[in-house]
This record gives structure tokens, C-alpha cells and sequence, in this order.
């Protein structure tokens, strides 16, 4: 289904730049229902990975998505908008609007969409998760650390603060020491100014509001440093946010798609029914 | 938790007289009575066949005790049952006795003979390996707390040997498993108290170095696996990410599993499933296990459907 019911926010007026944003990547939501019975009323909300430049729809999203349902978790799969459309722009002033937003505006559509429509989907709204992979871990991050101001129409107040955070091999920094390069250009532009830096650095954005999480890595990422995780892991500590992290010798990234689903899964399970957002 | 396992032996560490730590000047030479006897406890694996791994388990209690049973025995029978030959090591204390006065004479002069201990264990399972049936290179330690910092000295000052070692008993592990460790003896890092207890009062900037792990690992160290929960309120978290990011740095191979809560040595309050199936997981996955008993699998599955 499309993301938003109104008008898509954000988009470049067609004498902005005619070329920008093309209407062929429409941001949608797809859902991943339980079997009838089943559902324990716990949502996730996927983000799948691409370095903002594509996205692993499937190995990332609609193949995870499906595994969630089986365990009784409604899933949705978000297709965000990526930035690549506006860059490519011969922009003449920084930025040429605020188009490194879009994605987290997705992001929060697609939080203020599952939370305004739970009962439709028999949803408990305080058990609505998010869930990222790689640049897909960034938006989530961003989420999860950007809730209070809305980038988007929310007249309704509707909360935007996921309840709990899963963030899989996640880019968490914009610091060229952390970043991985290619997210950081794609989505900030090639000379990003150091407040844009400063905003998508998730790990300086953490606070004891930022929802309880959950992290995984593989020690040998050639793409995304481990240290991503690191670091959000102590600032996460350091406000006392409840977090758990797991860190794998080996698995590179993407490992999700090549170990068994239950080796990763399961830790994922276990927290979140620990944590009491399932049940047996 | 109830465990039992009938045929666990107990034998002393050193068969041949325990050496004295290196004299320090104005050492007490009556630094050891001959009290606290080092031993080792060996549980051969009951039901199945050995699979030809050990691991060598340091208990732990701040250097001022040792949990024993609990961060001992009842690790050991659980390993026993994987078909690992796991090993206790009752290690001597720096200080005799609990909490001595900061003016016991001995405070800070022994803060060698865990460390020896630690050594003299490996170097005798190592050099057992046949009588055991065991493959001399899968030969693991475990530590918990103070025995995880124990374990992380091993795995870090095996190069020079603290004891005597004529045949040149190779004294390194070959993996570590490191259990809401204490790594560092540093003043924003360390626990006091186990601090206090193994270099004694203002120790000097050297041995508080020398005995911060951190600062030891080099790209030699074996393959470590480090489980810590943000809540520990005895040994900071920051010990096990600290340890981590020097491994990391010296490409060492390393597994880290972090909990919200649980407090210190939550491991020993959970259900095996939790805890123990990521390390045999880690253990398989590193190769330390071979895995000959189909048995295993079916329990792997079976931890991992009970949850």
C-alpha cells in the first residue's frame, strides 16, 4: 500500500528541478499478517538496507518480514525513498532544500501509519517496534533518535517514538572515522555540512528517551564498521536506555543471508520476549 | 540448580613443590605457609565420549575467595555433558584469608601467584593431554569475574612463564571464554576491591599496566568470546567492550554478547539455553569443538526450541 494517503512531503516542486524526484519510487508499506489466530499484537517495522542508493527488498525486508509473521509478529516492509533522486540536482544552494530528510520522513510516516491504523491490524500500540539492516539500521537509528520533532504533516500528535529498536549491521555515524562513505555522500551530498553530520550521527543523538535496543554485528564487516555499534552501544548505556548487543567474529555483512535464520533470530526472539513484547 | 557428576578427581596443581612468587625487596619470606594448596579438579565427560576439548575454569570471588561451586563445579558438570573435559582450578589468593587490613604484610606482594597458578594449570592439562584424551591444540579457559580477569592474564602474559617450565610447555589457550570479566586495573575501570586485593594498596603505574589486559593483547592472543550485562554493578560493562575493541584492533577473532539486565555473573541465573548455546555455537562455529556426537545438534535444537 502507498505510505502516505495525502500528499507525499517534501517532494520538489517541478520548477525546483523537473528532473528531481521522477514519481517511479512511490514509498510504500508492505504488511506481513500473521495467521489469523496467532497474532500476539507486537509490530515491526522493516527498513532493509542499500547504502541509500538501492534496497535489499527482499533479503533484507520481505524474506525477514515473512519470518517475523510465522513467529505471530506483524511485519511491515518499508520502501523508503531514497535521496539519489535529488542529488542530482544542479543545485546551487547547499542542500537545495532538505532532501537528506526524506528517508527519515518515510520512516516516520510509516511509524505514524501502523500506530494510527492498530486496530485495524489488531496491534498493541505500545508494542511497535522498528527494525533496520545496514543504511536501513541508519534510518532506524534515525528513528529512534528523532521522534520528538515531526518532519511530517502530524496533526493528529500521533507518537512517533518506536518502542523498541532492532538494528542489524547498522551505519550508526556520519564521522568519516565510523561512516561507511558511500551512505554518508549518498545521503548527506559530498561536502555535508557539519551540522547535517552532527543531526545523522545517531550516536550523539541518544538520550534516555531513545526506545530499549538491540545489536548486532559481525567483527570482520569490511563495509560497516563494527564500531558503529560500538558506539551507540555505550551512548546508549551512558542514558541508561536498557541494550543488549551482540557482536559476531565472523559473518561479514549481510550475514543475515548467509547464516541460518536460527542462529541470528533467535537472540532477537529471546529479547524481545524477555523484554515482554511477545509471549509464549 | 542441582547438578551432580560422580567422577570428578581432585589433584594437586603442582606435583613437584609450589614455587614461590619472584621476591619483591622487603618481602615477607614467609609470604606462603603451604595452606592454601593450588589443586585441580578434573570431570571427565560422563555420558558421551570425550570430544577431545578443555577448558580449564577459573572461579571467581574479587582475588579474595573463590566461588567454587558456583563458577566452578556446576560450570564443569555442564561442559562434562557436552563431552568437553572440563578442569577447576582452586588458584591461591594474593592475601590469605577474606578482606585482610591494608596492613597485612603480604598486601600487594603476591599479585604473581594467580597468574602462576593459571600457568602451571595449563601447562599440566597440556602436558596430561594423552592420559585425558585430549587434543593438545583445543585446550580453552573459562573465567568468571576476578577469574575472568585471571583467564584474560593467562590469555595475555603466556609468553614469559611465571613457573618453571623446562620442556617449554606451550602456555598460551587456545580460546578464552571471559564471563563478566574484570579486565582492567585501571581507577576508571577496575573493581576496587579486586584491585585491592591483587596489587594491594597505591599500586605502582607498571603493575597497574602489566595486569590492565586491555593494554596486553597482542595479534597472539587466542580467539576470546565475552558475555557481560549493562547492569553489572560489580564489574563495569565498559571491561568486556574494552577488551573487545583491543582484540578487534589486533584482528583477533572475538564473540561478544551484551544483556540489558542481569546483573554480575548473570549467567549462573539463567537457563543454560541462554548463554550456552551461543558459546557451543561459538565454539563449533571457531572450531574448537569437533563435532563427532549427533547428539549434539539435536541438543543445539532443542535449547533453541525450548525458549
Amino acid at each position: 500500500m502507498p505510505l502516505y494517503t495525502d500528499a507525499i512531503p517534501g517532494l520538489p516542486t517541478p520548477d525546483e528541478n523537473p528532473n528531481a524526484y521522477t514519481g517511479k519510487d512511490i514509498p510504500t508499506l508492505e504488511v506481513f499478517l500473521p495467521e489469523k489466530d496467532k497474532s500476539n499484537g507486537t509490530a515491526i517495522i522493516i527498513f532493509p538496507g542499500g547504502a541509500y542508493v538501492g534496497l535489499a527488498y527482499q533479503e533484507e525486508g520481505s524474506n525477514i518480514g515473512a519470518l517475523f509473521a510465522k513467529q505471530g509478529i506483524t511485519a511491515f516492509v518499508v520502501k523508503y525513498r531514497l535521496p539519489i533522486g535529488y542529488r542530482l540536482q544542479t543545485s546551487k544552494e547547499p542542500m537545495s532544500g532538505n532532501k537528506y530528510l526524506v528517508p527519515l520522513q518515510d520512516a516516520q510516516q510509516a511509524i505514524k501509519r501502523v500506530r494510527m491504523n492498530a486496530t485495524a491490524w489488531h496491534l498493541d500500540t505500545s508494542k511497535i517496534g522498528i527494525m533496520g539492516f545496514s543504511a536501513g539500521g541508519h534510518v532506524a537509528s534515525s528513528l529512534g533518535t528523532h521522534f520528538r520533532r515531526a518532519y511530517i504533516p502530524n496533526k493528529e500528535n500521533t507518537n512517533l517514538r518506536p518502542n523498541f529498536m532492532i538494528l542489524v549491521y547498522p551505519v550508526i555515524s556520519m564521522k568519516d572515522e565510523l561512516t561507511h562513505s558511500m551512505s554518508k555522500s549518498l545521503l548527506l551530498g559530498d561536502i555535508p555540512s557539519p551540522e547535517s553530520v552532527k543531526m545523522f550521527s545517531n550516536e550523539d543523538q541518544v538520550t534516555a528517551d531513545t526506545p530499549p535496543t538491540l545489536l548486532m554485528h559481525a567483527g570482520d564487516d569490511r563495509l560497516v564498521k563494527v564500531d558503529n555499534s560500538i558506539v551507540f552501544y555505550e551512548a546508549l548505556i551512558k542514558h541508561k536506555v536498557p541494550a543488549e548487543m551482540h557482536l559476531y567474529a565472523k559473518g561479514d555483512h549481510g550475514f543475515v543471508l548467509r547464516l541460518p535464520a536460527e542462529e541470528w533470530m533467535q537472540p532477537i526472539l529471546l529479547w524481545m520476549k524477555k523484554n515482554g513484547w511477545t509471549k509464549d | 540448580m542441582f547438578y551432580k557428576h560422580s567422577t570428578s578427581q581432585i589433584i594437586p596443581l603442582y606435583p613437584k613443590g609450589i614455587p614461590k612468587e619472584p621476591l619483591e625487596s622487603g618481602e615477607n619470606p614467609y609470604a606462603y605457609t603451604g595452606r592454601d594448596i593450588p589443586t585441580l579438579e578434573v570431570f571427565p565427560p560422563e555420558e558421551y565420549k570425550s570430544n577431545g576439548t578443555a577448558v580449564i575454569i577459573f572461579p571467581g570471588g574479587a582475588y579474595a575467595d573463590l566461588n567454587y561451586r558456583k563458577e566452578g563445579r556446576n560450570i564443569a558438570i555442564l561442559f562434562a555433558k557436552q563431552g568437553i573435559t572440563a578442569f577447576v582450578v582452586k588458584y591461591r589468593l594474593p592475601v590469605r584469608g577474606r578482606f585482610p587490613e591494608s596492613t597485612h604484610p603480604l598486601s600487594g606482594k603476591r599479585s604473581l601467584v594467580p597468574l602462576q597458578d593459571a600457568q602451571q594449570a595449563i601447562k599440566r592439562v597440556r602436558m596430561s593431554a594423552a592420559t585425558w584424551h585430549l587434543d593438545p591444540n583445543k585446550i580453552g579457559v573459562i573465567g568468571f569475574s576476578a577469574g575472568g580477569h585471571l583467564a584474560a592474564s593467562l590469555g595475555t602474559h603466556f609468553q614469559q612463564a611465571y613457573i618453571p617450565n623446562k620442556k617449554n610447555t606451550k602456555l598460551r589457550p587456545d580460546f578464552m571464554i571471559l564471563i563478566s570479566p574484570l579486565i582492567s586495573m585501571k581507577d576508571e575501570l577496575t573493581k576496587f576491591s579486586s584491585r585491592y586485593h591483587l596489587l594491594g594498596e597505591n599500586p605502582s603505574p607498571e603493575k597497574i599496566e602489566f595486569f590492565s589486559n586491555e593494554d596486553q593483547v597482542t595479534g597472539d592472543t587466542p580467539p576470546t568470546f565475552l558475555m557481560h550485562a549493562e547492569d553489572d554493578y560489580q564489574v563495569n560493562i565498559e571491561n568486556s567492550i574494552v577488551f573487545y575493541e583491543a582484540l578487534h584492533q589486533h584482528n583477533v577473532p572475538a564473540e561478544m554478547h551484551l544483556y540489558a539486565r542481569g546483573g554480575h555473573n548473570f549467567v549462573l541465573h539463567l537457563p543454560p539455553r541462554e548463554w550456552l548455546q551461543p558459546l557451543l555455537l561459538w565454539m563449533e562455529k571457531e572450531g574448537f569443538v569437533e563435532v563427532v556426537n549427533p547428539v549434539w545438534h539435536a541438543y543445539l535444537s532443542w535449547l533453541f526450541f525450548c525458549s
